[in-house]
């Protein structure tokens, strides 16, 4: 179906352009920073690092923290690699 | 060597032993070498006053100390400075009186500080060359006081990290602890300390689960918050004494398990292992070995690194290999995040032709795929933002 498909088209499309933004928009910010900063402000570039680090480590485990889990998810088998078996991981008994 | 001193920032460097080995005597009438402090707006200005010298037949960085007119033009060319000594400080070793021992002293007065690189060259004073090696023993200290008066060997720019770092490692500890007591509560039975509505509704049904995933990720906390705290100390027994070889060992110790565990953390948690499925594929395993492995280059990159000093030769070729494998590491640590996410993706298609999936399971899905999509973002933004910063 072509219209299915050019949608599609479009929604990786859109993805892939945020994607490329966000980057951009990252490193700008960051090489503006980091190039602007004095002699005397220099530990200013250690306290961005470790805060981020902070903000990445906290995200990251609020997102990925223990949950309940009720649904079940079947990865599928990776084409051509006999290991590859998406187990389901159930979550606790519901 | 850069180092930003204060007002009251005291400079000493004192030559010990200093000789110079050439084939031909002559050679040492003809060469000149010498100490040379000179105040510079940024590494950048000082990279581009050494690239011009290099370039010129014969350059010697003593002619900008000796004349007024060329000394002028390094400012015009780098940005005014109002300098109560423009031509910066030196020590000559052209007098031969001077190679048993000679010392050099400055104390900053108001006006004087910057940011300050210290250069070494042997100058020719004919266009005729030979290869000569010089020896000395040097012996510097750079000293800038800190508001209360208290001593540190610290540059000015880094005068706060000891303090910033002890912040950081009280909030890493705090959530370490918190990542902990979370584990225990949930083992116990008991609810999660961190609770959605949504979570809050189920809990009459079901409980939090644990996977193997979790006590790794504490684990990872500890670690990150131990090195923070080595971090700390290294950089206050510098302030106060000028070096800390210890505290440098334990520090690039842990920051080697610490980098390992890190990467090792985000390739498992990229690829779903225990969220989404139990087992990892080959390739999957085949690329974690591979990361693992450029990691451990990477970090024997630094402990060559943390023993060189910076303008050696091999550090440059070191600092290079530490910084490409570290981007590729970066890089390749995306892979799994994407392949996870096109697998979900792929699922979601599959069982959708196939009608058999239940809203609830293909709910559950897209809340991973959601989750997945915002961790590879949020990854992005990490290296981003550490690695830019870590290496301008």
């Amino acid at each position: 179906m072509p219209g299915e498909f050019g949608l599609v088209l479009y929604l990786v499309c859109c993805y892939w352009v945020i994607q490329l933004c966000v980057s951009c928009f990252c490193f700008q910010f960051f090489f503006r920073f980091a190039t602007v900063l004095d002699y005397k402000h220099l530990w200013l570039r250690y306290a961005v690092v470790e805060m981020v680090t902070l903000v990445f480590y906290v995200t990251v485990g609020l997102l990925f923290r223990p949950r309940i889990e009720l649904g079940h998810v079947a990865a599928p088998a990776d084409q051509g690699e006999e290991e590859g078996v998406a187990l389901i991981e159930q979550a606790a008994s519901v | 060597m850069p180092f930003g001193f204060l007002v009251g920032g005291e400079f000493s460097l004192t030559v010990e032993d200093f000789n110079l080995v050439s084939k031909a005597d002559q050679t040492k009438n003809i060469v000149e070498a010498g100490f040379w402090l000179q105040r510079f707006p940024n590494q950048a200005s000082f990279q581009h006053f050494m690239n011009e010298i290099q370039e010129k037949e014969n350059g010697c960085v003593f002619e900008y100390f000796r004349d007024e007119d060329l000394n002028d033009e390094i400012f015009d060319q780098v940005g005014e400075i109002e300098a109560a000594q423009p031509e910066g400080l030196f020590l000559s070793l052209k007098d031969k009186a001077k190679w048993g021992k000679s010392t050099l002293r400055y104390t900053f007065k108001p006006g004087e500080e910057g940011l300050y690189f210290l250069v070494y060259q042997v100058c020719y004073s004919t266009k005729k060359r030979v290869r000569t090696m010089s020896t000395f023993h040097l012996d510097f200290h750079f000293v800038n006081y800190d508001s209360l008066g208290h001593e540190s060997y610290l540059t000015a720019g880094e005068m706060h990290l000891p303090l910033l770092f002890t912040v950081s490692a009280i909030s890493f500890t705090i959530c370490a602890f918190l990542w902990q007591w979370n584990l225990e509560r949930i083992r116990k039975g008991l609810p999660g300390i961190i609770r959605t509505k949504e979570e809050q509704a189920f809990e009459s049904v079901g409980r939090p689960t644990i996977y193997a995933i979790h006590p790794i990720m504490g684990l990872l906390l500890w670690v990150k918050s131990l090195t923070v705290w080595a971090e700390a100390f290294r950089f206050h027994t510098i302030k106060v004494t000028g070096h800390a070889e210890a505290w440098s060992v334990l520090y690039y110790t842990l920051y080697f398990f610490r980098g390992t565990f890190l990467f090792t953390v985000i390739l498992l948690i990229g690829t779903g292992w225990s969220f989404v499925k139990g087992v990892l594929q080959k390739r999957e395993k085949q690329f974690i070995f591979l990361v693992l492995f450029l990691q451990m280059l990477n970090q024997l990159a630094l402990i060559v690194l943390s023993h060189e000093t910076e303008g050696e030769r091999r550090f440059g070729n070191w600092n290079a290999v530490l910084h490409l494998v570290d981007i590729l590491c970066c890089c390749s640590v995306l892979l799994p995040i994407v392949w996870q996410v096109n697998a979900m993706e792929a699922s979601l298609q599959i069982q959708d032709e196939g009608d058999q999936l239940s809203a609830e399971n293909r709910a559950s899905i897209l809340d991973k795929l959601k989750l997945f999509r915002l961790f590879y973002l949020l990854v992005i933004a990490y290296i981003y933002a550490t690695r830019i910063l870590i290496y301008l």
